[in-house]
């Protein structure tokens, strides 16, 4: 799988993935594990300086939280954040279903 | 590659200072202890990835390398330009005595503002040399950096200084000394020490929770840091309008665009009157804009202060 592809909706993944519950690093990528196919490597070194980045961004933010009885780092999306998640969902799928318009086009 | 190895190369090229990196390395800790195994396709490039937050966090000046060629990049384009300045002559006016006359600029001068120049960068090497043989960054200090870094950029008025004789439209000493002139620095240092009053008295009152020794600690640092790069930029900006640009006959003449040329009437514009007051007024609007999204910044940091950071502390 192209690595561009992911890199360039990183940030939508991300945003989307929290704004389903607040959630540490670990958790996240995980579930963002979970959620796609093997060829998509989400690692270590792509979330943490993601999440680091987005919330100099004040898109999310991070408070260090009891979590089953250990300090983690939970991420949750602030009122910017939400903002920004519904403007690229909408940028998205209106892109998506350019491409897809595009491609079924019969040859 | 095993956990331990993997942190130790991690720290070793992680250049981000306290609190910062004790808490980007509690986080990651919590993370590693999570995974069970030492799989180096799951730890990854620990150099890599320390890369990745320097970038995030210390932005332009992420690595040493960036540092040290901002300066010697800067220094190559003037140095490119004084080396074909030396090769032009030009036409410029002045005035001596209330009377303007037309004189040429000669080469020597130029090699003197050069020699000038790489002066005033020597003690921004010398800085960034201490800083290296730290080992490691302190966060304050590589906001330092950022901060003197910007300013250098924002010394803008440099490079209109050389560039603009070489398009014929003469020399812009005054243009500049709007910029870093007495009246405008004075405000702007009034309206620093209004800046760093009005901190103190947010820490001081009891509106907010008092936040934690460590945090109060890195508002000090924060505080003490932008009084003296404040400082020091004031102290670079005249440094720089007074030695760099004295005019080289080093008589007190005053060196102006030719009479009937745009850049005379600009200059006018800008050295008399209203067009004086309205930069002084755009840059204290300026000024006051940033000091008031420091406040709003620290209002809400504050209010949050009442729990976290525990990690690392």
């Amino acid at each position: 799988m192209n690595k561009e592809l992911l890199k360039g909706n990183s940030e939508l993944i991300i945003l989307s993935s929290l704004a389903r519950r607040p959630m540490h690093g670990y958790a996240l990528s995980e579930w963002i594990k979970e959620q796609m196919p093997e060829s998509f490597k989400f690692g270590v070194g792509m979330i943490y300086p993601l999440l680091h980045r987005l919330e100099q961004k004040k898109l999310i933010k991070g408070e260090w939280r009891s979590v089953e009885g250990l300090e983690r780092r939970v991420y949750s999306l602030t009122k910017q954040g939400k903002k920004i998640l519904e403007a690229k969902k909408v940028e998205w799928k209106m892109f998506h279903s350019l491409v897809i318009k595009i491609v079924n086009q019969p040859s | 590659m095993t956990k331990d190895v993997f942190f130790k190369n991690f720290e070793h090229h992680l250049l981000i200072g306290s609190p910062k990196r004790e808490e980007i390395l509690a986080e990651l800790k919590t993370h590693f202890d999570e995974l069970g195994m030492d799989d180096p396709m799951v730890l990854g490039d620990p150099k890599a990835l320390a890369r990745k937050y320097n970038r995030t966090h210390l932005g332009l000046v992420y690595s040493p390398v960036r540092l040290f060629a901002i300066p010697v990049v800067v220094s190559a384009v003037i140095y490119l330009i004084n080396f074909l300045a030396e090769r032009l002559t030009m036409n410029v006016s002045r005035i001596v005595e209330g009377q303007e006359i037309l004189d040429l600029t000669q080469p020597t001068y130029f090699m003197g503002t050069m020699m000038k120049g790489w002066l005033l960068l020597i003690p921004f090497l010398v800085v960034i040399l201490v800083a290296k043989s730290l080992a490691r960054w302190m966060h304050p200090l590589s906001w330092f950096f950022r901060i003197l870094v910007w300013s250098f950029f924002c010394m803008k008025g440099v490079f209109l200084a050389i560039v603009l004789p070489h398009l014929g439209i003469g020399y812009a000493y005054d243009f500049l000394e709007i910029f870093m002139g007495g009246s405008v620095m004075a405000l702007l240092f009034c309206l620093a020490f209004f800046a760093v009053g009005s901190f103190t008295i947010m820490l001081a009152t009891p509106v907010w929770k008092m936040p934690r020794k460590r945090f109060q600690r890195r508002l000090i640092y924060e505080l003490l840091l932008y009084g003296i790069s404040g400082a020091f930029l004031s102290w670079y900006g005249r440094f720089i309008s007074t030695i760099l640009f004295v005019p080289y006959d080093a008589t007190d003449v005053e060196v102006i665009p030719q009479q009937g040329t745009f850049m005379r009437d600009f200059n006018d514009f800008f050295s008399f009157g209203a067009g004086q007051n309205l930069l002084s007024y755009v840059m204290a609007a300026l000024f006051l804009w940033m000091i008031v999204r420091r406040i709003v910044l620290y209002r809400k940091l504050l209010s949050r202060c009442d729990g976290p950071h525990t990690a690392g502390s």
